[in-house]
């Protein structure tokens, strides 16, 4: 069976030093080079074309979300896994938009790592822990039926009573404009066209 | 440049003294910097920002934490104003972690009319708002002059056992 072969990127020396000597003296795993920047990657990868690139994902010029836009455009069968410190949503997000195989966290273990190559390799996803777990945490932030806010049950209450925007405004000692946006928002939110639509669903749902 | 002029060696200690305060005040201030505007705000702007903080803070110290935003991802507002933005709503969910005893927040931005309105609510323990005016912590006047520092305004729904509502308001 061939080796893997792979190619890290990321701007910290350190950073690749430790990950070779992770993969040293994995049988199956071949680090064929390494760059610090992406202009670099791209360089390295015209001659010669790794099976899965380590990405670092903060890089001064261009970031990895970029270059792994760019690889991926490329040469869309190298297979690409986000390397970062940060487990935030949008970093893991924006990674995985452009074609990502997987994102690991920078503390992961050397079992880690091989396995996320291994899986990247078989064309599945791999994801830290931690990081599937922000996915989750981040996916739980939003709501299938959207909360209303104390305020906009006021409005909303209010609008149902059959109260205008300037009584309103009035009665909550909001400016008419600020009202307006309530209103203006609450349809969108709760998607409906009209006031009486918006009535209608407030007292099917005992809002008012 | 110290080879280059010829000085007493008082005034060599003091260069070197000075340069020193100088590296470290550069320092300092990229430490702060970088505090003052968290990466993803900077990447990513304010929706994508609040989104990371509220997931970051989701399901974890018992809170879950929601967040709804409406017209808010092509939104495209001066640094001062999202750093504010985003700086109040992490200090509010703060104080929703340190005090409410809640379980349960909302974070809500939409853009409508050239006006955005954030609120954060939760279901926690409430508490009289008319204490803030006597109140000697700095987090509630901090942020009341960050908002007035781009004309936004606020204002507070509480009642103890009923939870707290805090509105703001900005123009655009």
């Amino acid at each position: 069976m061939n080796k893997i072969s792979v190619f890290i990127v990321d701007d910290h020396l350190m950073v690749i030093e430790g990950i070779r000597t992770l993969l040293q003296n994995e049988p199956d795993i071949e680090l064929i080079g390494y760059a610090s920047a992406g202009i670099e990657c791209l360089r390295f990868i015209k001659d010669r074309k790794p099976d899965v690139i380590l990405m670092d994902i903060n890089m001064p010029g261009q970031s990895g979300v970029e270059l792994c836009r760019d690889v991926k455009l490329q040469y869309p069968d190298i297979f690409i896994l986000g390397l970062s410190t940060f487990n935030q949503f949008s970093y893991i997000d924006s990674m995985m938009d452009q074609g990502a195989s997987g994102y690991l966290l920078k503390n992961a273990s050397k079992e880690e790592l091989v396995e996320a190559i291994h899986t990247a390799m078989k064309g599945k996803l791999f994801l830290s822990h931690d990081v599937a777990q922000t996915l989750k945490d981040a996916a739980d932030t939003v709501k299938e039926i959207p909360i209303l806010t104390r305020r906009e049950k006021e409005i909303l209450g209010m609008i149902a009573e059959g109260l205008t925007n300037p009584q309103i405004a009035d009665k909550l000692y909001l400016s008419l404009s600020t009202v307006d946006s309530h209103r203006k928002n609450l349809m969108r939110k709760l998607n409906m066209k009209n006031t009486a639509l918006l009535i209608r669903w407030a007292v099917e749902n005992k809002v008012v | 440049m110290k080879d280059t002029i010829i000085m007493t060696p008082e005034n060599l200690q003091r260069f070197e003294k000075g340069l020193n305060l100088l590296d470290t005040s550069i320092n300092e201030f990229r430490r702060v910097a970088h505090n003052m505007m968290p990466e993803s705000l900077q990447k990513f702007g304010l929706d994508a920002a609040i989104r990371d903080f509220c997931a970051g803070l989701n399901n974890k110290a018992g809170l879950k934490v929601v967040y709804q935003s409406y017209e808010m991802d092509q939104l495209s507002l001066p640094s001062t104003t999202s750093i504010t933005i985003y700086r109040v709503i992490q200090e509010l969910l703060n104080n929703i972690l340190k005090h409410a005893a809640a379980s349960e927040a909302v974070v809500q931005a939409s853009n409508e009319n050239q006006k955005l309105l954030i609120t954060v609510e939760d279901n926690g323990r409430g508490f009289d708002p008319s204490i803030l005016e006597l109140s000697e912590g700095i987090g509630w006047a901090n942020i009341k002059n960050r908002l007035a520092y781009i004309k936004g305004k606020v204002d507070i729904q509480s009642e103890a056992g009923k939870g707290t509502s805090v509105n703001i308001e900005i123009d655009l």
